[in-house]
């Protein structure tokens, strides 16, 4: 296992692009939470001020769960040159199992989701500290968001994990993923219209994770008292996710143990 | 002697041609086993099959006579088809992934680049290597870790004489200190040069295998010429280990029983006083073997 880790390590510190991406990521991320508060001016849009602590959880996980385009794109990124190099089929040769070698690629999604949820961590600590307020709780209920917004992370980059294992190239895979974004919008809104399906689609399950701090959002939120409410993230999603999360990685071990490499 | 590879009725067929068929063989520890082949015989494929990567349609292989397991693979050493190594990591990155798979240690890295002459270069990227620096740091990759067995397809592919040159060094220098060999090529003379046992395969199936000698020097020729023609003919039929004999050209082609020498048999011809204008111990060459085993196969 750690030799698993050491080996991705290895295979990420010295990748010019995984930093590139990271660090455009981070400062993006950094700009689009800090401004978070700025957005509607002088309206009361939100029920409390989205940056102080503890709304600064729902916020920043919120925002920047509409970035995950960017880590998605380096874990297609990341398995596209396993097979531009060939060094799947080397790792197998050398001694890994078909399933190992998964597991190990898998590990290059969790380092990823990590580092990122600890940076939103960090950042939310710094935004939350800097917008002053009195703080009567600094992680409240709402800190459970980040545990949702991880799952999330971890989730959506799974299934780009598994569309980069079937597709291999990475062109390809970015657009079939960029893809079924347009498609689950179609289920969403037209297939399964009246279904409870719909909520169950799986990128639905994963945004349902993190949560807009927007007062009309919260409002509708099953009768929450706005002043005082606890809001916690949803553990039944959690727990879907969890299972898709699941699902792609058991489907990518299958292909790739189908599969000639 | 120990078998450290044993392959039975392997078979991989892909929709519409059999790429290996029904091969079998039997490789021992120590030797130098060369797979001969043209371009497209299925050596290769066998490889990648013994290697894990490819999967079989049917029949079976087994590595140190034990049953199949990840593992096993990390005791041999292989370079498949085409170096693959991360072009944008340094080569010691590279080679400490494959150590770190290998279970070894990283102070190995620094012997295996000395023996393939890459020390000066393991900090520069895999990028800026020149082919044959690639395929050598590929046979580096190989090395990691003392295997048992070292699998090299096409080693020499694409290098110039002096790489090639280098490159059997290595091979023939790593055979001597007891690693088992298994050699891909469709170059002859590389496995006339380096192996101790061949298999020649075509379109996937086996046409021939053995010992080099056995196989290459199947036949005892000697290429005789007298001025006293008809003489030599009656002396050399009454030789005691003599089986045939061919007239060709200006000399006599004759065969003799493989136990006899043909130092034996060019005194016999002196002691009956033929005097002896040519004389040759006729060595068939793998070319002419190879094209002839594998033209209508």
């Amino acid at each position: 296992m750690l030799d698993l880790i050491s080996i991705e390590y290895i295979k990420l510190k010295n990748n010019s692009s995984f930093w590139i991406i990271l660090v455009f990521y981070m400062l993006i991320s950094f700009y689009v939470v800090g401004k978070a508060d700025s957005l509607p001016e002088g309206s009361d849009v939100f029920a409390n001020p989205p940056l102080q602590f503890p709304m600064i959880w729902l916020t920043s996980t919120y925002c920047a769960s509409f970035l995950v385009l960017f880590p998605s794109i380096l874990i297609i990124l990341n398995i596209g040159n396993e097979f531009k190099y060939k060094t799947a089929r080397q790792h197998v040769i050398d001694g890994l199992s078909k399933t190992t070698f998964i597991l190990s690629k898998f590990i290059s999604v969790c380092i990823i989701a990590t580092i990122i949820t600890i940076y939103i961590i960090l950042l939310s600590l710094f935004l939350g500290w800097q917008s002053g307020g009195e703080v009567q709780d600094f992680f409240g209920e709402q800190f459970s968001f980040i545990a949702g917004f991880y799952i999330q992370l971890i989730g959506v980059l799974s299934f780009a994990f598994l569309i980069s294992i079937l597709f291999k190239r990475t062109g390809i895979s970015i657009v079939v993923f960029v893809g079924y974004y347009f498609i689950e919008v179609i289920l969403y809104y037209l297939i399964f219209e009246d279904s409870p399906i719909r909520d169950y689609l799986p990128l639905e399950v994963f945004n349902s994770l993190t949560f807009s701090p927007i007062k009309d959002n919260l409002d509708s939120f099953s009768g929450l008292s706005i002043p005082e409410f606890k809001l916690s993230l949803n553990w039944f999603s959690a727990a879907i996710g969890a299972i898709y999360i699941a699902i792609c990685l058991s489907l990518s071990i299958l292909i790739f143990n189908r599969r000639d490499v | 002697m120990d078998t450290i590879l044993k392959i039975d009725s392997l078979t991989k067929k892909y929709p519409s041609l059999f790429a290996v068929s029904q091969l079998s063989l039997s490789i021992d520890k120590g030797s130098v086993f060369g797979l001969l082949g043209p371009n497209g015989s299925g050596k290769t494929t066998t490889l990648g099959i013994i290697l894990g990567v490819t999967s079989a349609t049917s029949g079976n292989f087994s590595w140190f006579g034990k049953n199949n397991s990840s593992s096993d693979r990390k005791k041999i050493g292989a370079l498949l088809e085409t170096p693959n190594f991360y072009s944008y990591l340094s080569a010691k990155s590279n080679l400490k992934i494959s150590a770190k798979i290998k279970g070894v240690d990283y102070k190995d890295i620094d012997r295996v680049a000395e023996i393939v002459n890459l020390k000066d270069r393991l900090n520069d990227k895999f990028k800026t290597y020149s082919l044959g620096m690639k395929q050598r740091l590929a046979i580096a990759a190989a090395l990691l870790g003392n295997p048992e067995v070292l699998v090299l397809d096409e080693p020499t592919n694409g290098l110039d004489p002096q790489g090639i040159a280098e490159i059997r060094a290595v091979i023939q220098n790593i055979s001597k200190i007891g690693v088992t060999i298994i050699l891909a090529s469709h170059a002859l003379d590389e496995v006339e040069k380096v192996c101790s046992h061949v298999c020649v395969i075509k379109k996937g199936k086996s046409l021939i295998q053995g010992n080099v000698n056995d196989v290459l020097l199947g036949e005892n020729l000697i290429e005789v010429a007298s001025s006293e023609k008809e003489k030599l003919k009656e002396i050399a039929t009454k030789f005691s280990g003599f089986k045939t004999l061919k007239e060709e050209n200006h000399y006599l082609l004759v065969t003799l029983e493989d136990s006899s020498s043909s130092i034996e048999f060019s005194k016999y011809l002196i002691t009956n006083n033929i005097i002896i204008t040519h004389f040759v111990k006729r060595t068939k060459s793998l070319e002419e073997f190879f094209l002839e085993t594998t033209k209508d196969a």
